[in-house]
């Protein structure tokens, strides 16, 4: 299951999407939260990432396992860090990559012919 | 959500989940609670169970703003499920956080009394 992400509709329909399938699968309420964050986050770094430098559009994806959910955003572009910060962030932005991070038990940066993966995975019962 | 005004402070009562389609609604009624700036300011955020990180610069921004004009914005509400969030953040190390709003007008009051 694919979508691409031209627009803030896009993004809203995602994280409804995210959603509905950890409903689906019966992660907990907490879990559904939390995958549903994680996929707004990363669906709104892709996209103004991609808008900024008018790149195409990026996308999401799902794969639903018996045990798990994976949320996997693509876009265009080269991998960025990770890292986050040891002291709390005072400005507007910045703190997206330290909720994804956080609410997702696993999260891993995948790099390939000028595109970049980020996949984000929520393990049922965790 | 709801903008009041009690005796010794403003009141920002948010009632839905602050996602990328009210945000700007959000910022608009923080700005206009800290446009009174001769109270300390409450976030209650009691009946919100999810909030992205934009939402979260916004807050942050308002409790820059309120040190500004010597004013105090604390956040109410603070429980489960989003008191995960804003300890993934921080934000307790440079704002005060109350897990119900009886709490965070209690610490209000004590403020203006001492």
């Amino acid at each position: 299951m694919e979508k691409e992400i031209f627009t803030l509709d896009d993004i809203y329909e995602a994280m409804m999407q995210s959603r509905d399938l950890a409903v689906e699968q019966g992660f907990s309420y907490n879990s559904v939260l939390k995958i549903q964050l994680a996929t707004e986050e990363a669906c709104t770094n892709a996209y103004e990432y991609s808008r900024n430098r008018n790149y195409a559009s990026c996308a999401v994806k799902w794969k639903a396992a018996p045990d798990y959910l994976e949320v996997i955003v693509r876009q265009e572009g080269s991998a960025f860090s990770l890292r986050q910060p040891e002291n709390a962030v005072m400005g507007q932005r910045g703190r997206g990559i330290t909720l994804i991070l956080n609410l997702m038990d696993f999260v891993e940066m995948r790099e390939n012919k000028g595109f970049i993966e980020l996949i984000m995975r929520k393990i049922k019962g965790v | 959500m709801e903008l009041t005004q009690t005796e010794i402070c403003n009141v920002l009562e948010v009632r839905t989940e602050v996602t990328l389609k009210n945000n700007a609604h959000f910022k608009e009624k923080m700005a206009e609670m800290l446009l009174n700036n001769l109270k300390d300011s409450i976030l209650d955020l009691s009946n919100v169970d999810y909030l992205n990180s934009s939402a979260l610069g916004i807050i942050a921004d308002s409790a820059i703003k309120a040190k500004q004009s010597d004013r105090e914005l604390v956040l109410a509400g603070i429980a489960p499920p989003i008191d995960e969030i804003f300890e993934i953040v921080k934000f307790g190390t440079f704002m005060r956080l109350f897990p119900t709003r009886e709490e965070a007008e209690q610490y209000l009051t004590t403020k203006i009394l001492l």
